[in-house]
């Protein structure tokens, strides 16, 4: 039995041998976007179609901004050494090679999701507010998410 | 589970500052000790709240108060001011001990600090006021408690 209690760490880099850890994180929420599309045929049995991709939608929230910067615009996630969000010329997003996501069950055991397709699609302050702490938000797509064992 | 045990294993290993260092302090589990000299740490086990989360396991929501108890060996405004420093020392002590190790107390999986430091009646500086169940003829006491709420699950 384990009921999962918090995010401890992402880890983020090119392997797991290159990657750095990205702690503080508050929350970590995804889900699958369903490839099937109904299209109801008047006076006839419903079509399931088929026409978009399987992924998954996902964002994390943080509130360490030095350790976000880090993790997505400094740390090379790929054999390019490319950064998870290159602002030298534009603002380019490239996939991520390696990152898991580390949460912690009862009792300390830890489980480790690995994320395949990682890929920033947007990084963003919920409020910057006097006297509040800022909540960033990491909105991101994944090919597909699996627990690693 | 005796979380108060762990809570008290937990401060007395994790204690890194010398004034009061950790021999300066009188260490006891469940009760006041009224022999105690300068310095004294309780830590108490208050009842477990058990909430149902799926077949047979429960979160427990453990609550231990840790009280600090300080004896001045003299009122005059200089000792007042020196024990002063070293009372904030211990409390300021317990706090980082509890807050660096939030995730990390054996078998509790998050030690959750609550309201911080509650000193009650008796004041930081000048004389302060007896507690009553200590009589007159006794010497003040400087006190101040803090509740940790401790979360487990039992049953897993």
């Amino acid at each position: 039995m384990s009921i999962i209690l918090r995010p401890k760490k992402i880890i983020i880099g090119k392997a797991s041998n290159n990657a750095m850890d990205w702690v503080g994180i508050r929350s970590v929420r995804y889900k699958e976007v369903s490839p099937w599309v109904h299209i109801d045929i008047p006076a006839g049995v419903m079509v399931h179609q088929h026409i978009k991709s399987p992924h998954v939608t996902g964002e994390i929230k943080c509130k360490d901004f030095s350790q976000l910067y880090t993790a997505l615009f400094e740390t090379l996630i790929d054999s390019n050494n490319h950064v998870a969000i290159d602002t030298s010329n534009f603002y380019t997003k490239w996939q991520v090679d390696y990152l898991r996501i580390v949460v912690v069950a009862e009792n300390k055991t830890e489980i480790t999701f690995r994320v395949d397709g990682f890929k920033v699609t947007g990084v963003y302050p919920t409020n910057i507010e006097l006297g509040v702490e800022t909540e960033w938000t990491v909105e991101f797509t994944a090919d597909r998410i699996i627990k690693e064992v | 589970m005796d979380v108060a045990s762990k809570i008290y294993d937990l401060l007395l290993g994790g204690w890194s500052i010398d004034n009061p260092s950790v021999e300066d302090i009188t260490w006891r589990e469940d009760e006041f000790d009224p022999k105690g000299p300068l310095f004294q740490v309780v830590v108490e086990n208050y009842p477990a709240k058990k909430i149902w989360v799926v077949d047979n396991i429960y979160k427990v929501e453990h609550n231990v108060k840790i009280t600090i108890y300080c004896k001045p060996k003299r009122y005059d405004l200089d000792t007042i001011g020196n024990t002063r420093t070293l009372w904030f020392n211990m409390k300021n002590e317990v706090d980082r001990i509890l807050r660096v190790n939030k995730y990390s107390v054996a078998d509790v999986d998050v030690v959750q600090m609550r309201d911080g430091w509650d000193d009650r009646e008796t004041i930081a500086v000048g004389r302060g006021i007896k507690k009553a169940f200590l009589g007159k003829k006794h010497p003040i006491i400087w006190y101040s408690e803090q509740v940790v709420t401790c979360i487990y699950y039992e049953g897993a």
